[in-house]
């Protein structure tokens, strides 16, 4: 490289390093005025999504997301976090230990959940808004369902993500019942693959969440585990259709019902709109 | 303590956001030094304001001082302070940041474990903060008489150790030991008083600077006697200087001699004196010997008043008995002499007049020639706590009934009593013959046995 190439390519590194820096002072400062979401905007860049994330913002960043700077917090979120930044090349390497092994207590099923979380990162899906009708409309996201309805509006809360989940977009669906006259309901529908270990090749499973929207209000309509589809793989398929595998239908006497395709074939009636 | 720290801390943040606005500012140079690697940088900044243990504590300061102290970042390690650091943010959590109090408590709740027996040790700074600096001397008085002195950040208290002839005694000093108090080096001031006689005196002097407000600190000064094994408190000066600064002063003794001495004064008694003062506070030092005679005397009037019958009941317009017990007798601050009877339900009362200060001891004075020579005698129907003759204030009922002296003569011995502060005090034995009184209805008794009174008395211009 001629000299004049490499200075330049000095000065395009050098703000950028510090700039990076900067930014995590910045959203540790912030943390510690106690400005949560602040720190989570200014950190989650340098951390999430990096192949390597700055692992002193990734335990500041682990405190801002217990501390609720992104929605209700989730231990193994921050807990992932935590055992992302115990690493050597951190001055606060014990500290990370210490405060993962706080959130998972050396239970099984916590400390898998960190690994994965460490491994593979935070799922959630990508926010987004629904209009229902010119005065019906809900907005989804970290903190739940913020439905505006007629001039009132309403937050449900509800936290979606987990570790190493993999969602498929939202997906809002309107089922026309048979009786005449009466309004369609209106279901929004979360898919979601989770890894069952954090290991490179993992048995996934396809979970399906559905939440109907009655007025201001939001319903869950979840029954069992909501386990509709598993696979093996390194990552899993996020192309399919999830009508493919799962959809709302409508039946003969005008109720709304589950419908499971494949292996896993089923049919749950929901409860009519009615019914809370 | 915190009830102490919490009105300092109140006293000392009113008035002063824009003091708490650049120290945040700078505590947050402090946060970005550090992660930015900057370790000594950060140490420099935050280390001040982390170690501060006055209120409002910058207890963000201190979780990234307390992290440095742990992992050794710009610091030698130090697991204790760091565990001190979070254990006074976990106390603290009304300074602590809300977003990092689940990391002190799971950072002090590994330090419980980690740290064992050693867990008091981080207690302790956590209480008294790391800047108490640690004093001991050691001063010889004479042979086989030395004290002692220690303050260290393992005790709370600073203590004094004397040695005298054999004996060995351990002692409070009662001086403060709230968190960051600086001791300046102790003092030993040794003076030869020259009242009552020439005398050899040892006086421990301490001075304390004490956080007060905000970059302010007041400097306390403690005044001890070393009388043989024991220390005798002598005046504590609170606000002998003022200062403001993040750190008080480092003075020299020549820097306190300026503020504070003890010396002789021009009669040759030890006293001491506060010069800083515009209006030089002072006082004379008593004796030992004083403070012994003086206790005693308290001793043996409270032993003669715990052998009292309170319940005895007498009939009031009984003749006076006459007799009195020589250990009941007092003087007031003036030239008045009492003593009563050993169930205290009869009192006798005599006005000295100043004729009993003038010429040669001893003097004889003669009820009814002697001007204000006055003999009076109460006679009560229930003993008294206290007689009403040093007070010019009467209670219904104090008086009792009086028997007037209308005849006798008195003989009275004055040998001086050292009294640093009043110096015509006497010890005064007073002899009364041939008295005869008279009651309020005219009935008259005479002395038949002497009595005699024994105290200490004030002249007459006292």
């Amino acid at each position: 490289m001629r000299l004049p190439a490499l200075l330049a390519a000095c000065i395009l590194v050098i703000p950028a390093y510090t700039t990076a820096q900067t930014t995590a002072a910045d959203g540790i400062v912030a943390l510690t005025r106690g400005d949560a979401a602040a720190a989570v905007r200014l950190l989650a860049p340098l951390v999430e999504g990096q192949a390597e994330p700055d692992p002193v913002a990734a335990l500041f960043l682990a405190l801002a997301y217990q501390f609720g700077g992104r929605g209700p917090s989730d231990p193994a979120r921050s807990c992932g976090l935590l055992m992302k930044a115990a690493t050597p090349t951190n001055p606060l390497m014990r500290q990370a230990e210490l405060l993962a092994t706080q959130l998972h207590m050396n239970h099984d099923l916590m400390r898998n959940q960190c690994a994965i979380a460490a491994a593979r990162g935070w799922g959630q899906p990508a926010w987004t808004t629904y209009t229902l009708s010119r005065t019906h409309r809900v907005r989804i996201d970290p903190n739940g369902f913020l439905v505006e309805h007629e001039g009132a509006s309403k937050l449900t809360p509800e936290g979606w993500g987990g570790a190493g989940w993999r969602f498929l977009p939202i997906r809002l669906t309107q089922v026309d019942v048979q009786a005449p006259g009466e309004a369609p309901r209106y279901f929004v529908e979360f898919f979601a693959w989770f890894p069952h270990t954090p290991v490179d090749v993992a048995e996934w499973s396809l979970m399906w969440f559905v939440y109907e929207v009655v007025g201001i209000d939001v319903i869950r309509r979840q029954q069992g585990d909501g386990r509709v589809a598993t696979t093996v793989g390194t990552a899993p398929p996020m192309t399919i259709s999830a009508d493919d595998v799962a959809r709302l239908v409508s039946d003969d006497s005008g109720e709304v019902v589950r419908v499971v395709i494949g292996t896993q074939a089923r049919r749950v009636p929901l409860p009519p709109r009615g019914v809370r | 303590m915190k009830l102490l720290m919490l009105a300092i801390a109140l006293a000392g943040t009113i008035g002063l956001p824009s003091a708490a606005t650049a120290q945040s500012a700078r505590t947050e140079q402090g946060v970005a030094a550090f992660v930015q690697g900057d370790y000594a940088r950060a140490v420099e900044i935050l280390k001040p304001a982390a170690e501060r243990w006055q209120l409002p504590f910058d207890n963000t300061a201190a979780f990234f001082m307390a992290l440095m102290y742990d992992n050794g970042l710009g610091v030698a390690p130090d697991p204790l302070k760091a565990c001190a650091l979070f254990l006074r943010m976990s106390a603290w959590q009304e300074n602590t940041a809300p977003t990092l109090i689940f990391a002190v408590q799971a950072l002090v709740d590994d330090f419980n474990s980690r740290l064992g027996p050693q867990m008091g040790q981080c207690m302790l700074l956590a209480d008294i903060g790391f800047n108490r600096t640690a004093q001991q001397a050691t001063f010889t008085l004479a042979a086989g008489h030395w004290i002692s002195i220690e303050i260290s950040p393992e005790r709370r208290a600073a203590m004094a150790h004397i040695e005298y002839q054999g004996k060995q005694n351990d002692l409070e000093l009662g001086l403060p030991n709230d968190a960051d108090v600086r001791y300046l080096p102790f003092t030993l001031t040794e003076l030869t008083s020259f009242r009552p006689r020439p005398e050899p005196r040892h006086f421990l002097e301490a001075f304390v600077f004490m956080p007060t407000q905000a970059s302010q600190w007041t400097l306390m000064w403690f005044v001890f006697e070393v009388v043989r094994e024991g220390l005798v408190p002598v005046t504590v000066v609170p606000d002998l200087q003022t200062v403001k600064g993040d750190q008080p002063p480092e003075y020299e003794l020549t820097d306190l001699r300026r503020l504070a001495t003890i010396r002789l004064n021009a009669n040759g008694d030890a006293e001491w004196v506060v010069l800083a003062d515009a209006q030089r506070l002072t006082d004379v030092i008593e004796t030992q010997a004083e403070r012994e005679e003086i206790a005693a005397e308290r001793l043996a009037r409270q032993a003669a008043e715990k052998e009292v019958d309170s319940t005895l009941r007498r009939q009031p317009g009984r003749p006076p008995s006459l007799a009195y017990a020589d250990s009941s007798s007092e003087g007031c601050m003036g030239p008045f002499v009492y003593g009563s009877s050993r169930d205290r339900t009869e009192g006798i009362m005599l006005h000295l007049g100043p004729q009993a200060f003038e010429g040669a001891s001893p003097s004889t004075l003669t009820v009814g020639r002697t001007l204000g020579f006055e003999v009076r005698v109460h006679v009560y129907g229930a003993p008294q706590q206290r007689f009403p003759f040093c007070s010019d204030v009467r209670m219904l009922g104090d008086e009792g009934e009086v028997w007037q002296a209308i005849a006798g003569t008195a003989t009275i011995e004055l040998s001086p009593v050292f009294r640093i502060r009043e110096p015509e005090t006497y010890r005064a034995t007073i002899r009364l013959t041939g008295a005869e009184f008279v009651s309020p209805t005219g009935a008259r008794v005479r002395q038949s046995q002497p009595i005699t009174l024994t105290t200490v008395v004030r002249g007459p211009q006292q």
